[in-house]
C-alpha cells in the first residue's frame, strides 16, 4: 500500500513552524470554497453559540480521562484530513471530494498508534464520528486524553485525535450531522492486518 | 451501537481468511457486497435532486395589464444538471401571448459558484416563433449578485443576448427586497419579430416580498420596461409609449 500516493502527510505536528502557512493539497472543484489559511486549535474554546453564555461552559480541555489511556504510545504517523465544504450548492465532504467520488478507504494497520488531525475549512462546527474505535482527544502531551467516538471540530480549528487502530475491519468515518454525510462528508477507515493481507 | 461491536468482533474473527480488501466480503457473497457499496457510495453525494423555482408569478399593471411569468428548475446531480427556465407575458385585455419562451439547458457546474449552460431557447411567441442555440453562464458574482448571461444565435442565423442581475437585501429573515434587472440587446436585425440590431430592452424591477414560509412569499413591486430600436418604433408608432412604469403583484415560490 502507498500511502504517499493517498494524499496524506506524515509530518509531525510538533515540528511545523507557525508561521507556515496551511497547506492544503487535496482536490478544489465546485465543492470547495473556503480554505483555512491559519487554522488554529480551538479545543480550549467554547462552542460555537455559547461564547457569550453567563454560565460556566464546559469545553474539551476541561476534560480528563478517569483511566488511564490503555495506549500511551506516540503515534507512529500523523494523517491530515480536511472538512470541506461550499454551503451555496450543499456539497459537503472531506479533502474535497464526496464519499461517491472516493474508491479507496483510509488506511490503517492493525495495532498501530497514529494522530488524525482535522482542519475544518467550513463555516460551521461538525461532529465527526467513528465507528469501532476510539478517539483519544490530543488536550496536551500526556497519558490522561479524553476518549470520545465523536469529535466536534469547530470552524477554522485544527486539532489531532489519536487513535490505536485495534479493530480490523472497515469502518465508518463521517460527520455526525447526517445530511452533510449523504451529501457525501464520510469515508471508509479500513484497519487491515497486513501481515495477512499485503 | 451493539451491532457494531457484533460486527468488529465478526470480523476481528473472520479476517485472515482471505486476502480480501473489503472486511464484508469475508461473511458476504463479495458480488452482493459490491452491489452494496455502489448502492452506499451512490448515495453519499452523486444522489439526484430537483428544484423547481417560480420567481415571479405576477399581475402587471400596464396600459394593457399582463400576467406575467419566469420560473426555473432543475434535475441532476451537484456537478450536471438538466437546466428548464421559462418566462412569459400574457396581454388578458386581448388574451394572448405576447411572449412565451422555454429553455432546456444542460448546466455544468464548473467553479463553486458557477453554472455553464449550454442548450436550446424556443420562442412559441412572438409570431412567427423562432429557436435558439443558447450558451450562458449562470451563477453568484461577488458580493451577492445573482447572475445570468447568454448568448443566442436563432434558426435565422441571428445573434442576440441577455443579462440578468438580482440582488437580495434582507430587511428581516422575511422580509427581502429584490432590485432586478434584464438587458436584452441584438447584434443584427431580424424584422419579422421586431428585433433591430443594438439595444433591444431593458426591464428594471423592485420587488418587496414576505416569506410566509421559505417556499412561498407574495409581493408587491414596480417594474420600468424601456423598448428600444425596432420595437420601440413600433410602439411609438401605434402613439404608445416604449418606456412604461408599471405596478405589479405576484407570487415567489419553490420547491
Amino acid at each position: 500500500m502507498d500511502h504517499a500516493a493517498m494524499g496524506h502527510g506524515s509530518d509531525r505536528a510538533s515540528e511545523r513552524s507557525k508561521d507556515v502557512p496551511q497547506a492544503h493539497n487535496h482536490a478544489k472543484g465546485p465543492g470547495v470554497v473556503g480554505l483555512a489559511e491559519n487554522p488554529v486549535n480551538r479545543l480550549g474554546e467554547r462552542p460555537v453559540g455559547l461564547e457569550d453564555a453567563p454560565h460556566r461552559v464546559l469545553v474539551y480541555t476541561d476534560l480528563v480521562a478517569l483511566d488511564k489511556n490503555p495506549d500511551t504510545r506516540q503515534p507512529g504517523r500523523e494523517l491530515e484530513l480536511h472538512l470541506t465544504s461550499n454551503m451555496e450548492r450543499y456539497m459537503w465532504s472531506f479533502d474535497g471530494l464526496k464519499f461517491s467520488e472516493v474508491r479507496e478507504p483510509i488506511v490503517f494497520h492493525e495495532g498501530e498508534r497514529l494522530r488524525l488531525t482535522l482542519v475544518n475549512d467550513t463555516m460551521m462546527p461538525h461532529p465527526i464520528h467513528m465507528h469501532g474505535m476510539f478517539f483519544d482527544v490530543v488536550t496536551g502531551d500526556h497519558p490522561y486524553k479524553p476518549r470520545k467516538h465523536t469529535i466536534v471540530v469547530k470552524p477554522g480549528e485544527k486539532m489531532s485525535v489519536d487513535i490505536t487502530a485495534d479493530a480490523v475491519g472497515d469502518w465508518a468515518f463521517h460527520c455526525h450531522l447526517l445530511y452533510h454525510m449523504h451529501a457525501g462528508m464520510m469515508r471508509i477507515v479500513s484497519v487491515r492486518d497486513h501481515a495477512k493481507h499485503s | 451501537m451493539n451491532r457494531h461491536w457484533v460486527l468488529a468482533a465478526t470480523l476481528l474473527l473472520a479476517s485472515g481468511n482471505t486476502a480480501a480488501q473489503n472486511a464484508a466480503d469475508q461473511m458476504f457473497d463479495p458480488e452482493e457486497m459490491a452491489k452494496a457499496r455502489e448502492a452506499l457510495w451512490s448515495s453519499h453525494g452523486s444522489q439526484v435532486n430537483g428544484l423547481v423555482l417560480g420567481e415571479r408569478f405576477e399581475y402587471r399593471a400596464a396600459d394593457d395589464p399582463l400576467l406575467v411569468w419566469e420560473g426555473q428548475g432543475w434535475i441532476g446531480t451537484d456537478d450536471d444538471k438538466l437546466w428548464i427556465k421559462t418566462e412569459g407575458e400574457y396581454e388578458t385585455d386581448d388574451s394572448r401571448f405576447e411572449e412565451f419562451e422555454v429553455q432546456a439547458l444542460y448546466s455544468r457546474a464548473i467553479s463553486p459558484f458557477w453554472d455553464l449552460q449550454i442548450g436550446i431557447r424556443h420562442d412559441f411567441d412572438p409570431n412567427p416563433s423562432r429557436t435558439y442555440l443558447t450558451l450562458g453562464a449562470q451563477g453568484l458574482a461577488r458580493y451577492w449578485f445573482e447572475l445570468d448571461a447568454q448568448v443566442f444565435v436563432s434558426d435565422r442565423g441571428k445573434l442576440s443576448t441577455r443579462l440578468e442581475a438580482e440582488y437580495e437585501l434582507r430587511f428581516t429573515q422575511r422580509l427581502i427586497l429584490q432590485p432586478r434587472v434584464e438587458i436584452n440587446a441584438a447584434l443584427s436585425d431580424d424584422n419579422d419579430i421586431g428585433v433591430s440590431s443594438g439595444l433591444s430592452s431593458v426591464d428594471a424591477g423592485l420587488r418587496l416580498r414576505y416569506e410566509f414560509k421559505r417556499t412561498l412569499a407574495p409581493y408587491v413591486g414596480i417594474e420600468w420596461n424601456r423598448r428600444y430600436g425596432a420595437a420601440a418604433e413600433a410602439i411609438e408608432a401605434d402613439n404608445g409609449d416604449p418606456s412604461e412604469l408599471s405596478f405589479v403583484a405576484g407570487l415567489r415560490f419553490w420547491y
